[in-house]
This record gives C-alpha cells, sequence and structure tokens, in this order.
C-alpha cells in the first residue's frame, strides 16, 4: 500500500472513489511516513495528531455546488502562514510561538469541507521572507534531492513536503514567487492564482497587494482539483473576486485547442548573465518540446526585467512594515508578563526585538524607512509606479502572444549557508517570479527536468490576469508533451522502502 | 488684551450609529462598565494574524446622510488609507482611515450664535475606525477594552473659523443636533460617543494671518472644552506679547492644574506613514446610496403646519429657530429649544394650527409638556392641548386651573372638557348666587369701595380677586366684573 504515497493526488483519489483505498487508513500511513522522512528534510513546524479532528465525509453541498470535480479525502498539508483552527500557526516566527488561531482560514475551511486531511503545517521563511527556508524562526528544511541543499522559499515545507511523499498536495502561499520557486528547486508543480481568486482570509499577511495563497502538487491535475475546491469568491475578503462557477478541471480537458497558441519567451529572463547555463539549456529543451506539440513559439522583450526586484522589494518591505506592526505582545503570541514600571516602547521593544528575526526587522526597516515622510515620494511611490509600468508592459506583451515563458528559479538549489550572508544574493533568486505577483497574472512552475547533478529544473508560464483555467491547460499540455511526471527523489524512494507501513 | 483674537478650527469624531462594526460583524456597543468589557470582539477586530476588513456600507450611508445636509462634495470613489502608529489601544499598528481622497469634502453648516445665524465651512469628513478603550484601574494595572475596537467613526474638520470658545460651543452644538436627527450618532460628549480635538491660534484682531497653532486632546466635555480653549488663547496671547513665538505643540487639558500641558513629543511627532489600505477596494458610492442618503436627509428634516401652509426647514436648528422668532415672534430661546427636539416641535406646531395662539403654545409646550416627557410620546395631543388653550382663552377657566387640566389630561387620554367637569371647575357659580357674593364682597370692602366712588375705577379688580376667591374661582371673572360695577352703579 506504501506505493500510493508516490502517487499524484488524483490518481489515489480515483483509488479512493473506486473503494480500493480507505481514505482514513491513507491518511495514518501518509501521517507515518511524513514522521519517518522528517528528520532528514524537516518539512513540517507542525504535524497533525493521528486522529484528524476534522477529517470528514466530503459536505454534500460543496460538492453539489461545483457540479464538477474537486480535491477530496487526500492529505494536504498546509504552509504555517495560513490560520488552521485549534492547530498552532506561527508564520515561522518566533513572535507567534503558541499562538493557536480562533478560526480556520477560508481555503482551510473549503478543504476541510471537502473532506480533506490536514497532515500539519510547513515550514517557511518567517512571515514569507525568504527564499530558501533558512530564514525560518525555528529550523531550515532540506532539498529532498540533496540534503545539504536549500528547498527554495519561502514555501520550502510545502515544497518538499510535496517532493518527499509527506502530503499530496500543499497549500502554499506567494507574494513574491514563494510557491512557483521551491516548486521548482524540489521538482514539483507550484502555482500562484490570478489576485484574488483564492480567498486571503486567513493568510497570515506579509505584503497585503501581493499575498496570494498558492498550490504545490505533483500534476496539473492536482493543482486544478484544488482549485476547485479553494477558488471560491469570499465574503470575508473584500478583495475576492474569484469567478463562481470556473471549473479548472474541465478546462484541462480543452488543453488541444491550445496547440496553436503563441508562447513569448522573455529574453531578458534567459540572459546568460543571470541565469545558470544549466537551466537555460533545460528551459530551451522545454521550449523545443512545446514546439513540436505544435505551440508557436516567439521570443519577447520586457525591459521593465532589472527594475522587477528593486519594486518588488520596496512595496513588499513597505506593506509588511505595516502588516507586522500588530506583533506587539499584547494579545497573542509571544509575550511577557506586565511590567507596569516599564516604559511602553521598552515593552514593545522587548518583544519585538526577541520575536523577529533578522530578515524579518530588515525588511521592516526597509519599509518604514520608504513610507516615511520625505521618503516616500522618492521610493515607495517610485515603486508603484513602476509596478503600473511593470503591468501595461505586460498587458501589452499579452496583447500579442497567449503565455509568457521564463525559467522560475535562475539557478539551481544552491547549498544551505551559502547566500545567508548577502541579502542581495538572495532576492536575486526571486527575478523570474516576482513578475507574475508585480503585474497580477496567474502564473506555474512545471517540473523541466534534472540537471547532470541531479536537482530539479523549473520553468515558469504565465497567463494574461484571469486565465487561470487556460494556463492550466497548458501546463497539462505541457506535462503531457513532456512526458516528464513527478519523480520520487532517490533519497526520498530509499527511505520509502526502509518504511515499514 | 482685546487687540487679539482667537482662530479655532475643529476637529470632531462622532461614532456612527450602525448595528455592527466598521469591518468585521461585531455589535458596536459602547461599555458602561468594565464587567461589560470585551464581550464584543472577534478576531477581525482583535487585529489576529491573518484576518481582513470588510466595510460595513450602512456607516456609507449615515455618512452620506451628512454629507447631503451640509452640501459637501461627495467622492463617487474614495481611498482607504492605513494611518500607522503604536499604541496599545490600536489591535492592528494602523488605524484603517480616510487620507487623501475623504468621502466628504468641504460643506457648510449654519448655526445660531449672538442672536444671528452664521455658517461653518467644513473642510472634509471621513470614515474610520475607533480604537480600544484604555482603563486606568487604581492599582496602576491598565486594562484594555476592545468592545469599542472597530466602531465606526465619522470625523468631521471644519475650517479655522471660530473666533471664541463659545462660538466654538455654539457650532457643536448644533453639529450634534443635526447629527443626531439625521440618526447618525447619539453624539454625546458625556457618553463617549462624540469627542473634539480643537486646534487655535491667536492673531492681531483685524489680521487675516494664521499663526502657528496648537492642538488640544483629551477634552470630554462642553465645559472642558471651554476651559481650555479659554486658558489656551490667553496663554498664546501672553507669548506674543512677551515677544517669543507660540510653538506649534499638541497639548492636553489639565483638570486638577487647570492648565494646558505639553503632551510628550514622542506621542505627537508622528509619522503616520499613510499609504493606500491594500486590504480594501476603493469605495464607491452607487446611485442607490446617494438616493437613500437624500431620502434619510429629508426625512430628518422638520416638516410643520404654519397658518395652513406645509413648511420645511433642514434638520438642526438654525433655520427654523430663525424663522420662528421672525414668523412667530418667539424668543429666540424658546425658538432653540422647540427646534432642538422634534417631539415638542410637532406638538407645537400642530396646536399652532389648531389655535392659531403661537407664544401660548410654545409656553404650554416647553414649560408643561417639555419636562414630562423626558423621550416618550404622544402623552398629549395637539387636540387636547388646543382646547385647553380655547377654553383658557375663553375665560372657562383660570391659570392654575388649566395647569390642573393640563395634569389630568396628560397621559389619560381624557378630553378637556372631561377633565373641567371631573375637577368640577365647570360648576358655572349660578346668577343668583353671584349677585348674592358680589353683594358680600362690595359690604366686607368698604375701604375699596370708597376708592372707587372717589373715582379709582381700577380698583374694582381688586373687589373682582374677592369674588374668585369667595367662589374658589368657579365664577367668570368678566360676570363678576359686570355684577359689580352694576351694584356699585358705575
Amino acid at each position: 500500500m506504501k506505493e500510493l504515497l508516490r502517487l499524484p493526488a488524483h490518481r489515489v483519489q480515483a483509488l479512493i472513489e473506486g473503494g480500493e483505498v480507505d481514505a482514513r487508513e491513507l491518511f495514518l500511513l501518509q501521517l507515518r511516513f511524513a514522521r519517518f522522512v522528517e528528520p532528514e528534510v524537516s518539512s513540517f513546524l507542525t504535524l497533525a495528531d493521528e486522529e484528524p479532528p476534522h477529517a470528514s465525509e466530503p459536505q454534500v453541498e460543496l460538492a453539489a455546488l461545483r457540479g464538477n470535480r474537486i480535491l477530496s479525502q487526500i492529505p494536504v498539508s498546509v504552509k504555517d502562514i495560513i490560520a488552521t483552527r485549534d492547530l498552532a500557526t506561527s508564520a515561522g516566527s518566533r513572535i507567534l510561538s503558541g499562538y493557536v488561531p480562533p478560526y480556520d482560514a477560508t481555503a482551510v475551511r473549503l478543504l476541510k469541507e471537502a473532506g480533506n486531511f490536514i497532515v500539519g503545517k510547513t515550514n517557511l521563511d518567517e512571515f514569507g521572507m525568504g527564499s530558501s527556508t533558512e530564514y525560518s524562526g525555528y529550523f531550515p528544511t532540506h532539498n529532498p534531492w540533496d540534503l545539504s541543499r536549500v528547498p527554495g522559499g519561502s514555501s520550502g515545507g510545502a515544497a518538499s513536503s510535496v517532493a518527499a511523499l509527506q502530503s499530496f498536495v500543499g497549500l502554499g502561499s506567494d507574494t513574491g514567487g514563494s510557491v512557483r520557486q521551491p516548486a521548482a528547486l524540489c521538482g514539483v508543480v507550484g502555482f500562484k492564482p490570478t489576485y484574488g481568486f483564492i480567498s486571503r482570509y486567513g493568510l497570515i499577511a506579509y505584503a497585503s497587494s501581493l499575498d496570494h495563497i498558492g498550490i504545490t502538487a505533483r500534476e496539473v491535475t492536482d493543482v486544478a482539483l484544488m482549485m476547485n475546491v479553494v477558488a471560491r469568491p469570499d465574503p470575508l475578503d473584500a478583495t475576492s473576486q474569484a469567478p463562481p462557477d470556473a471549473d479548472y478541471v474541465a478546462a484541462l480537458d480543452k488543453r488541444g485547442e491550445l496547440k496553436s497558441a503563441k508562447i513569448g519567451v522573455v529574453k531578458e529572463l534567459m540572459d546568460p548573465e543571470l541565469m545558470d547555463s544549466e537551466v537555460i539549456a533545460l528551459c530551451e529543451d522545454s521550449l523545443r518540446i512545446l514546439g513540436s506539440a505544435g505551440v508557436d513559439v516567439v521570443r519577447v522583450s520586457l525591459p521593465e526585467v532589472r527594475h522587477l526586484l528593486p519594486a518588488y522589494y520596496i512595496l513588499a518591505a513597505a506593506e509588511a512594515s505595516s502588516n507586522l506592526a500588530r506583533y506587539d505582545g499584547i494579545r497573542y503570541g509571544l509575550g511577557f508578563p506586565a511590567d507596569t514600571s516599564m516604559d511602553l516602547q521598552k515593552q514593545y521593544l522587548r518583544v519585538r526585538v526577541s520575536g523577529f528575526g533578522e530578515e524579518v526587522k530588515r525588511r521592516i526597516l526597509l519599509g518604514t524607512y520608504v513610507l516615511s515622510a520625505g521618503y516616500a515620494e522618492a521610493y515607495y511611490n517610485q515603486a508603484r509606479q513602476l509596478r503600473r509600468l511593470v503591468a501595461a508592459s505586460v498587458a501589452d506583451l499579452f496583447s500579442k502572444v497567449d503565455f509568457l515563458f521564463s525559467p522560475t528559479s535562475p539557478f539551481l538549489a544552491f547549498k544551505l549557508g551559502e547566500r545567508m550572508d548577502d541579502p542581495t544574493k538572495m532576492y536575486a533568486c526571486d527575478v523570474c517570479v516576482v513578475l507574475a505577483n508585480l503585474a497580477n497574472v496567474p502564473a506555474i512552475s512545471l517540473p523541466a527536468g534534472l540537471s547532470r547533478s541531479n536537482l530539479p529544473v523549473g520553468i515558469q508560464l504565465m497567463a494574461p490576469s484571469g486565465e487561470d483555467a487556460r494556463l492550466l491547460a497548458m501546463g497539462r499540455l505541457y506535462e503531457e508533451a513532456a512526458a516528464f511526471g513527478f519523480r520520487t527523489p532517490p533519497l526520498v524512494a530509499k527511505k520509502l522502502d526502509e518504511f515499514k507501513a | 488684551m482685546s487687540e487679539y483674537e482667537a482662530v479655532i478650527g475643529l476637529e470632531t469624531h462622532a461614532q456612527i450609529r450602525t448595528r455592527s462594526k466598521q469591518f468585521c460583524r461585531c455589535a458596536a456597543v459602547n461599555t458602561r462598565e468594565i464587567a461589560e468589557a470585551n464581550q464584543h470582539i472577534c478576531p477581525v477586530c482583535l487585529g489576529h494574524p491573518g484576518v481582513l476588513p470588510v466595510l460595513n456600507r450602512e456607516s456609507v450611508l449615515q455618512a452620506l446622510a451628512l454629507g447631503v445636509r451640509v452640501g459637501s462634495e461627495i467622492a463617487r470613489r474614495s481611498i482607504f488609507a492605513r494611518k500607522n502608529y503604536f499604541y496599545p489601544d490600536l489591535p492592528k499598528g494602523y488605524q484603517i482611515t480616510q487620507y487623501q481622497t475623504p468621502l466628504l469634502a468641504g460643506g457648510r453648516l449654519e448655526y445660531f450664535f449672538d442672536g444671528e445665524v452664521r455658517i461653518a465651512e467644513l473642510e472634509r469628513a471621513h470614515l474610520e475606525e475607533d480604537t480600544a478603550k484604555i482603563f486606568y484601574l487604581p492599582s496602576g494595572e491598565v486594562f484594555l477594552d476592545y468592545n469599542r475596537a472597530g466602531i465606526p467613526l465619522l470625523e468631521i474638520v471644519t475650517r479655522p473659523m471660530f473666533h471664541s470658545p463659545a462660538e466654538a460651543v455654539a457650532f457643536l452644538e448644533e453639529l450634534r443636533l443635526v447629527l443626531r436627527q439625521l440618526g447618525i450618532s447619539h453624539a454625546s460628549m458625556e457618553e463617549g460617543n462624540f469627542r473634539c480635538e480643537p486646534n487655535v491660534s491667536v492673531r492681531p484682531r483685524g489680521s487675516d494671518e494664521l499663526r502657528t497653532k496648537t492642538e488640544i486632546k483629551n477634552l470630554n466635555s462642553y465645559a472642558t472644552l471651554m476651559k481650555a480653549l479659554s486658558y489656551e488663547i490667553e496663554r498664546q496671547q501672553v507669548v506674543w506679547e512677551s515677544g517669543s513665538e507660540v510653538a506649534a505643540q499638541t497639548l492636553r487639558w489639565d483638570e486638577a492644574a487647570a492648565r494646558t500641558v505639553p503632551m510628550r513629543v514622542k506621542e505627537t511627532q508622528a509619522d503616520y506613514r499613510y499609504f493606500d489600505e491594500p486590504d480594501l477596494p476603493p469605495l464607491v458610492v452607487e446611485e442607490a446610496e446617494l438616493a437613500e442618503a437624500r431620502r434619510r436627509t429629508e426625512a430628518a428634516g422638520h416638516v410643520i403646519q404654519w397658518a395652513g401652509e406645509e413648511k420645511r426647514f433642514p434638520s438642526g436648528t438654525a433655520h427654523l429657530t430663525a424663522f420662528l422668532c421672525l414668523q412667530g415672534g418667539l424668543r429666540e430661546e424658546d425658538a432653540r429649544l422647540l427646534s432642538a427636539e422634534p417631539d415638542s416641535l410637532a406638538l407645537f406646531a400642530e396646536t399652532v394650527g389648531l389655535t392659531g395662539k403661537v407664544r401660548e403654545a410654545a409656553n404650554w409646550v416647553l414649560q408643561e409638556y417639555r419636562p414630562r416627557v423626558r423621550g416618550e410620546r404622544g402623552k398629549i395631543t395637539a387636540r387636547q392641548l388646543g382646547d385647553l388653550i380655547n377654553a383658557r382663552a375663553a375665560g372657562e377657566i383660570g391659570s392654575s386651573q388649566a395647569k390642573e387640566v393640563f395634569a389630568l389630561v396628560f397621559g389619560s387620554g381624557k378630553s378637556v372638557t372631561e377633565a373641567i367637569a371631573e375637577l368640577g371647575f365647570d360648576t358655572k357659580v349660578a346668577e343668583q348666587e353671584l349677585v348674592q357674593v358680589c353683594a358680600d364682597v362690595i359690604a366686607a370692602n368698604p375701604k375699596v369701595v370708597a376708592d372707587i366712588r372717589r373715582g379709582k375705577h381700577a380698583a374694582v379688580r381688586a373687589l373682582v380677586g374677592g369674588v374668585m376667591k369667595q367662589t374658589h374661582g368657579n365664577a367668570d371673572p368678566r360676570a363678576a366684573e359686570a355684577e359689580l360695577k352694576r351694584q356699585l352703579e358705575l
């Protein structure tokens, strides 16, 4: 039975629905293997109890409402930046140690209502701020393909848990590529929908105008099944704007229509100066695969690429400085016994200095600076202007092509500690992925093969805002053409062999 | 020091009357005692990680109603912003407010001051959310109550244009009434749902410069507002006269020391780092919402029947007071009292319609009706009050009898005729009896009669008084006077 753990979710769900597999038994198996491999990879901050209190039959109402296929009865992981009722949620920060949310995020509620099981809460860079999961306030996560390397970030735990057979699908968050970049580095699929398609209610805010809940999975079909559960309009999120009737699974069947689609390769993001040569080589392979599938591949230019990182880091830091102001130790999380003799400012400092990690402090300071009187004009307002320009340029490109193409990560998974000393080197990881957040378009990272050193490489496809279903169909088309399905990392395969169910 | 004049601007915060809070579904209820604290809270108004605000559209309607009333320019698309600062009463570390694009810009509100209608110019009004309430316990502990956190607020800012504390208060009272009559806010300073932070500067009289102003915070009654402003105006005059300059400061009123004191610099030199609230889309005012606001504003206006005609006045007191003084000949104070209370006003206007007696109606309503009602309606109808006024005018009852009749009619549903009968005021002294009583009174008052005989005819009234006394007020005074004159052959 343990070989089931290697399957993509849609195939195991078919077995459950066919009565061949018991969902609860599968969950227990999943949980036990997750524990078994956890000392190697450290994907989770919290693992569920064996008796999941929420495990239930899918609610008829939700299934009926959908009238289509949804992800159901599957063990899923949830990034620890998404609120889960009665299950500790820390956003990877010491400042929220011991915090148990009194409510479920909308996406989590929908997942539970669809009868899925939560395996645990996955590790991340504190508040989503990082590209390697090394900035977790607790411990780093290791890449299942090479334990000496990072899984990427900030949803490193989500990607590693799906790659290391610890969960079938993961909910992550993507503010500047945080779902896609680790998916690429761990050899799984990572999807960021259009802004507002998945409710942000319950997603602990890092940079609200850029924050998305995203999906990590083994195959595109699993992403579509998950979208059919969680992509719903939500009255609790004023920026929610999901089309109520979309069917992402049904859309995959129409992928044949996309064979005459036009894909624009963003020249500036294939620049050998910026990108690892092995990454470029595998991307070119992927383009050839797409070409042989009939897709029209053209080269396009986006000169704003050089502005992407400064604009992103200014906007994200500015919003973060405000979003993280609530962590004062008064109402929840890290606190100290009241000391009325202490000056108010000292009390704030005591909590925030000990509760936040270095990278979070750096971004709060940066964000406070760029919003301050006298500087906002030069930094924050300029960055907003740049964002509008980038969005306009991307919209312009989409008047000529149906999809945009780039690598997901400019380089392969790097060694733990390698980029910790220089924040700008860490920020450079995000150059390809922040584009979709700034321009507010859906984007997906798909496995594109392995490097000579046996490390995964991912390609990124982007579609116009709102064309999420079409983007997934294109992803499925590529997946099929490339015949590069989900592969179990050798180390994990070995652990599975050792595992006694 | 009369060569200086004060220039006062007002920044007021009114809690908007809505069932739920500005951005969540908790009930918007102020805590009256500490045992009720933290009953109306949820993850959203506590600023838990991951929560999001959703705008309460009712607060928008309420604000729009004020906009329609004062003729503001209504932004069909306004933006929410975050005002960032740290304080324990601020759960999210920022307040959601409106900054560059307020919902309402400009506007004018008339108010009555010093015997005339004046016009206050509003700068802006916008939506925001209240903070938590901090209780400083005698033990030295600090207690936070989040019931108030997130209650909708309307911030209303005037131009600097009032020239005395009394004038500022006159405007505030008018604003408060308009807010109440429109149903926007309870607007009670004492209950804490109406707060005012004035700013003030002084300048040589006759100049139109604006000198450095100071702001005063933490004022919780009109009395402290008056005291603080008076103190601050005098302090600034002394500063300028001594050759120094007034510093731009935020002050608070120290009640014990009876003076304004600067707040700590840390609390005032804030850079709020405003930026657009990414969690809320722009507030787009729908045509239907504007129509509803117009309907509410219209409905809150005063409609009275006057000389057979329907007259309409906007909410508040200024327009109506001017009308009642000029057209009705009422005293300003009476007119303002009537304008301020829709119930009293309705009874007054209807009674005037029935009797045509303006002052009498005002007197009865203000002296007898108003002290009795205390918010309860309909204890006396205009028909009853009109009958009473007419009975009194016809001399059917005396003035003290009329008050007794009022007391009996009030709340009982009895007609005036029934009440007069029940009190025995209708037992008219018979003609024979009146002849006898008059004769008795003449016989008992030889001195008065002598005065009358000497030509002091007015002294007859003293005899009329005697007759009324003998008959316990049941005689018709006019009939008594006629009978006395007949017997005295005058």
